[in-house]
């Protein structure tokens, strides 16, 4: 990355003899997200070096996944990003489907893309929730997790939990829509905008909020790029990509929403961003409501992929067969290498599944897009002020579980 | 599909964006609309207002006894008068007026409290598929309806299910008897050890035989040992059920099941 | 001066010391007492607050079980689970400390905002022997040349404000010595910061007021407040509205909360008081909400009025020919009433602009400060002190001050906030840097 105007500035300033200072940001720093280290060498407040150091929280996602079936890997994709569990589970089921070559059902998809969006919402109001409070407007962190609340609330209906759903399954999902759950989403809608306009009232034009996120956490088009920036972040920089759109997955192809696009790149925009994502989000689920048909939520037909219905295994002798083979021996995926991506909560999300054969896999890669964008991190804060590294951190909204590596 | 992208611009920095004032002053407006909104909620203004009108009365009251006793007070009488009762009184009225706007307006629903205090006031919904603690179901007899095929611990991401399958024909020590069991196998030992569960739900959809279940609507409680997370059998069949479900070629259309 | 030594002689020296001493300490009582109180109200009032603000139920924890019944006293109990917790907590003091520094610290951020309560009035003359007759305000004036009325307010003294100024000045040491003492970047960091916004801020502090002292032409806080009286055209925040506003803003900062919060600014750095622990780090707080009682006494007193309530004279209410008479003692009750109540209603206000507001940023609360705040507060003194030269040299009432202060309120708005409004923030870097550049 090139020096900024700033990092040149700061280079000029040597009229005045001064030393640096090295102080550890974290991993235990209050507002640090996901215990990250940032080693910055300050001269007065301003950062003259930022050295970002991820791996304190390591779990070893794609070292799991090589002990255990295809199926058992979706309790590991919820701890993924745990913001928006529900993305994981879908970006990672279309990975094992394309290499199967399974048809998943209509209603599982409208399914699918639902509770995907409803995730995606609960991501945008955190990372919006941690941008206002890094900068002390605790009320705002506060009112996004009442309407979080209202997500999660919804998504424990459909799922069975609140944060680790692990919903999906290779060819559907795991269960249909309790009965007037699409309704009951439909009906939280006016929590989740009326937060939104709150905090678009708070916080959108308050001059203290412009000053301190506009122009500050600067990436040009030219660096997201080079970068590999992608979702809001990248968006927000000016980047015209939105897979849910130049690559159409599920039913996205027939749901008309928009990509919020800017050019600034700093703090403000990423807000702005996400802000307007919300409410494009809410657009989605309104229309796959509308859309979506009675019908089946797992694969017909395919036997060697998904498990039988109760009923079948209580009750017939090939049923409980097949029941048995795929949880002992788990989905027989063929030879062959895969990457799928989806539109995650924080930019592209892609899974590269290696398969030899066996119903255990020997390699699930995961693209995670905050890894890529917290890369850029140390690069931002140069040139910025010691107040600024939460905030544009935040903006970032790294999480810990997706950053593992 | 139709809009493709939105170019967003951001706010103009407006006089009155600039100055600070009125968009605090806006601000203000929202968050204490907030607060008036989540306020009467709480209190009882109504017993307020009861004790404020009977401290107005006692005022009144203590008014009138030293205007009797004091012979020096003359002129002064009107204002005693506003300052001993008129202030409660007027007091009173208002959180009289606020209890009843408690009352009969702001039912929990219209606030935007959605919290409960959790530990002393119990979670009142938990949605039907919720997963809690494990438990085991029964079969009519109350034996357990495990059959120790050992699904859910093969299946378990976290490994925290212990079973030790058991013959019929073993005699079954003393402490693991169980009444009527005349499956071929069953538990000896069936442990879970709740600590490492990740709750991901994968046993309950493993298990064959409907034995092993998660909608216990209850959280996993904590405990000051170790040991108590992990829970035994019979531990687990105290929450557990008479299962509904027909197996063995009887239930609803099995035939035609393909 | 004169007529402050002859209330002073007829108040105490004539009976010998004693008399002086007790009523000095009758007087400490009276004011400090509501203060420690208010003090612990406001850490109450802070948590329910803002818990109504950001729709949560509020402190639940603490209670008493009386009868299987959990009491809770809407929270209030936690002021006394959090005194035993402070007190009982172990005080850790880091190794490499300053020892000294360290120990001195909490009693130097306390010390200061206690002692400035002494010169606020928190009523007027309390003529105690003839408590229940209707007293005119000449009658209760000449008991007070007497000495037979106790004055509501610790300390007289012609330099009241000064002293309130010079020792709030002080507070900057305890936060600046604890930043310093602890042996730790954070709180070093927090210090120097600390001591460079209180600094700042001090002087904007010192201006803002300078417009609306020139109107009451005295700096003793109960002439201040008498200057005001029952006549709402006259108090401050009407005839010296931008002066109001700037000296709340920057009494804020003083108080170092939210959005001036940056020596703790816990998300970012967190705090100069980062190694404190147990009843030091409560010391801390006491000083801090003792400093939000103290912008509330303050601003009650030089721009609400002080003491006084619309339309109550001394002798009772009085709109036009209507008079609702009251006794002396009620009136003073009621004048002691509403100055709490002021204060109590901008402690409402200060917490709520707490809870709303993002934090600024270190540069640009100095920005702020010096390049904000002290021109128009400078432009408020010049508008100022033309319109008093023209009331005084043309003998107009100034009861009908209110009539300019709109004009000095959109003059200075024209001439000084407008023309800055038009810069953004860009704009003012690259002045500093031009600046910066020419000097060396």
């Amino acid at each position: 990355m090139t020096p900024n105007s700033e990092q040149l500035a700061i280079q000029e300033r040597v009229a005045l003899p001064t030393e640096t200072m090295t102080i550890m940001m974290g991993p235990v720093h209050p507002a640090m997200h996901g215990t990250v280290r940032v080693v910055v060498t300050v001269d007065g407040e301003r950062i003259v070096h930022a050295d970002v150091q991820v791996g304190y929280l390591h779990r070893g996602f794609e070292k799991e996944c090589e002990g255990v079936t295809w199926g058992q890997v979706f309790p590991y994709t919820d701890r993924l990003n745990y913001v928006s569990p529900i993305l994981n589970n879908v970006g990672y089921a279309m990975a094992v489907e394309k290499l199967l070559g399974v048809e998943v059902p209509e209603r599982a998809e409208y399914i699918r893309v639902i509770s995907g969006e409803l995730s995606r919402v609960g991501d945008h109001l955190t990372c919006i929730a941690a941008i206002a409070m890094e900068m002390g407007a605790f009320s705002i962190f506060l009112y996004c997790v009442r309407a979080r609340d209202e997500v999660y609330d919804r998504l424990e209906e459909l799922t069975g939990a609140r944060v680790t759903h692990a919903y999906c399954r290779v060819g559907g999902v795991k269960d249909d829509t309790p009965d007037g759950w699409l309704e009951k989403v439909r009906a939280g809608f006016g929590e989740i905008t009326g937060v939104i306009d709150d905090i678009d009232g708070l916080l959108t034009k308050n001059r203290i909020f412009l000053d301190r996120t506009q122009g500050v956490g600067v990436v040009s088009t030219a660096d997201a790029i080079s970068s590999g920036f992608t979702g809001p972040v990248g968006r927000a920089s000016g980047i015209d990509y939105d897979v849910r759109k130049d690559h159409p997955y599920g039913v996205y192809d027939r749901i008309d929403f928009d990509v919020p696009v800017m050019d600034a790149g700093d703090t403000f925009c990423r807000y702005y961003v996400r802000m307007e994502e919300v409410r494009q989000s809410l657009r989605i689920i309104d229309q796959a409501i509308d859309q979506i048909e009675p019908g089946p939520v797992k694969a017909v037909g395919a036997h060697r992929v998904v498990l039988p219905s109760k009923n079948e295994t209580y009750n017939t002798i090939e049923g409980m067969i097949r029941h048995f083979k795929l949880t002992v021996d788990g989905i027989q995926v063929p030879e062959g290498e895969a990457y799928s991506y989806i539109e995650g909560g924080n930019g592209e999300l892609g899974f590269y599944c290696v398969a030899d054969g066996s119903g255990v896999p020997v390699k699930v890669r995961c693209r995670p897009p905050c890894f890529i964008v917290t890369g850029q991190l140390g690069n931002m804060l140069v040139g910025h002020t010691l107040a600024d590294v939460v905030p544009i951190f935040g903006s970032l909204n790294m999480i810990g579980g997706e950053c593992d590596r | 599909m139709p809009g493709r992208t939105v170019k967003l611009t951001a706010p103009d920095r407006t006089a009155a964006v600039q100055s600070y004032v009125l968009e605090t002053g806006k601000g203000l407006g929202i968050t204490l609309g907030h607060f008036f909104k989540n306020w009467p909620s709480r209190v009882p203004w109504i017993g307020v207002g009861v004790v404020a009108l009977l401290a107005a009365a006692g005022g009144v009251a203590l008014a009138f006894g030293m205007k009797s006793f004091s012979g020096r007070m003359t002129s002064g009488f009107t204002g005693l008068l506003v300052m001993f009762g008129g202030v409660p009184a007027g007091l009173g009225l208002l959180a009289l007026g606020a209890g009843a706007y408690r009352k009969f307006r702001a039912t929990p629903a219209e606030t935007y409290l959605r919290l409960v205090p959790y530990p002393d006031v119990p979670a009142d919904y938990y949605p039907p598929r919720y997963r809690g603690e494990h438990r085991l179901m029964h079969r009519e007899d109350g034996s357990v309806r495990c059959v120790s095929c050992m699904m859910c611990s093969t299946v378990c991401p976290a490994d925290c299910i212990n079973i030790v399958a058991g013959n019929a024909a073993d005699p079954p020590s003393d402490s693991e008897k169980v009444p009527g069991v005349d499956a071929e196998k069953f538990p000896v030992r069936f442990e879970i050890d709740e600590l490492r569960c990740v709750v991901c739900g994968l046993c309950v959809e493993a298990c064959p035989c409907d034995a092993i279940r998660m909608d216990s609507s209850v959280h996993v409680t904590a405990y000051a040992n170790r040991q108590d997370f992990v829970f035994d059998r019979n531990r687990l069949m105290e929450r557990g059920d008479q299962s509904q479900a027909v197996q063995g070629g009887h239930g609803p259309g099995w035939r035609t099941l393909s | 001066m004169p007529e402050m030594q002859q209330i002073f002689a007829g108040i105490a020296w004539n009976d010998g010391g004693w008399i002086e001493l007790a009523a000095t300490l009758i007087r400490a009582v009276i004011i400090v007492l509501p203060v420690i109180l208010l003090m612990a109200v406001y850490t109450w009032m802070e948590r329910r607050q803002a818990s109504f603000m950001q729709d949560r139920i509020g402190p639940t924890r603490a209670n008493i079980a009386i009868a299987g019944k959990n009491i809770t006293l809407f929270g209030l109990l936690h002021l006394m689970a959090d005194g035993l917790k402070f007190v009982f907590k172990e005080d850790i003091v880091p190794s490499k400390a300053n020892k000294l520094l360290f120990f001195l610290a909490p009693i130097l951020a306390l010390a200061p905002v206690v002692i400035v309560f002494v010169v606020i009035p928190v009523g007027g003359f309390f003529a105690y022997s003839h408590w229940d007759q209707v007293l005119t305000a000449d009658q209760v004036k000449a008991y007070a040349m007497t000495g037979d009325a106790f004055r509501l307010q610790a300390s007289q003294l012609e330099i009241g404000v000064l002293v309130i100024f010079a020792f709030s000045g002080l507070g900057v040491f305890g936060a600046s010595l604890a930043g310093y003492g602890s042996h730790n970047k954070w709180a070093l960091i927090g210090g120097l910061r600390a001591a460079a916004q209180m600094v700042s801020y001090e002087v904007t502090l010192g201006l803002t007021v300078v417009g609306a002292l020139l109107l009451y032409g005295t700096l003793e806080p109960m002439a201040i407040a008498n200057w005001q009286g029952h006549n709402i055209a006259r108090w401050g925040i009407v005839v010296q509205p931008i002066g109001a506003i700037l000296f709340l803003a920057a009494a804020i900062a003083e108080s170092k909360r939210i959005p001036f919060d940056i020596p703790e600014g816990e998300s970012e750095i967190i705090g100069y008081n980062l190694e404190y622990s147990g009843m030091r780090w409560g010391i801390f707080f006491m000083g801090e909400y003792m400093e939000l009682v103290f912008v509330g006494a303050m601003f009650a007193t030089i721009f609400l009025g002080g003491f006084h309530v619309p339309l109550l004279h001394a002798d009772g209410f009085r709109l036009g020919s209507h008079h609702l008479a009251m006794p002396h003692i009620a009136v003073v009750l009621v004048q002691m009433l509403a100055f709490w109540g002021k204060v109590v209603l901008l402690g409402f206000l200060q917490i709520a602009i707490r809870w709303t507001l993002p934090r600024m940023r270190y540069d640009q609360l100095m920005r702020l400060g010096w390049i904000g705040m002290l021109p128009v507060s400078l432009a408020n003194v010049m508008v100022t002190a033309i319109l008093l030269l023209v009331f005084t040299s043309y003998n107009w009432n100034m009861g009908n001050y209110w009539i300019a202060s709109l004009l000095v309120t959109l003059l200075v708005y024209l001439l000084v906030v407008a023309p800055q409004q038009t810069k953004t923030d860009e704009d003012n870097v690259a002045h500093d840097e031009a600046h910066s550049h020419g000097s060396h």
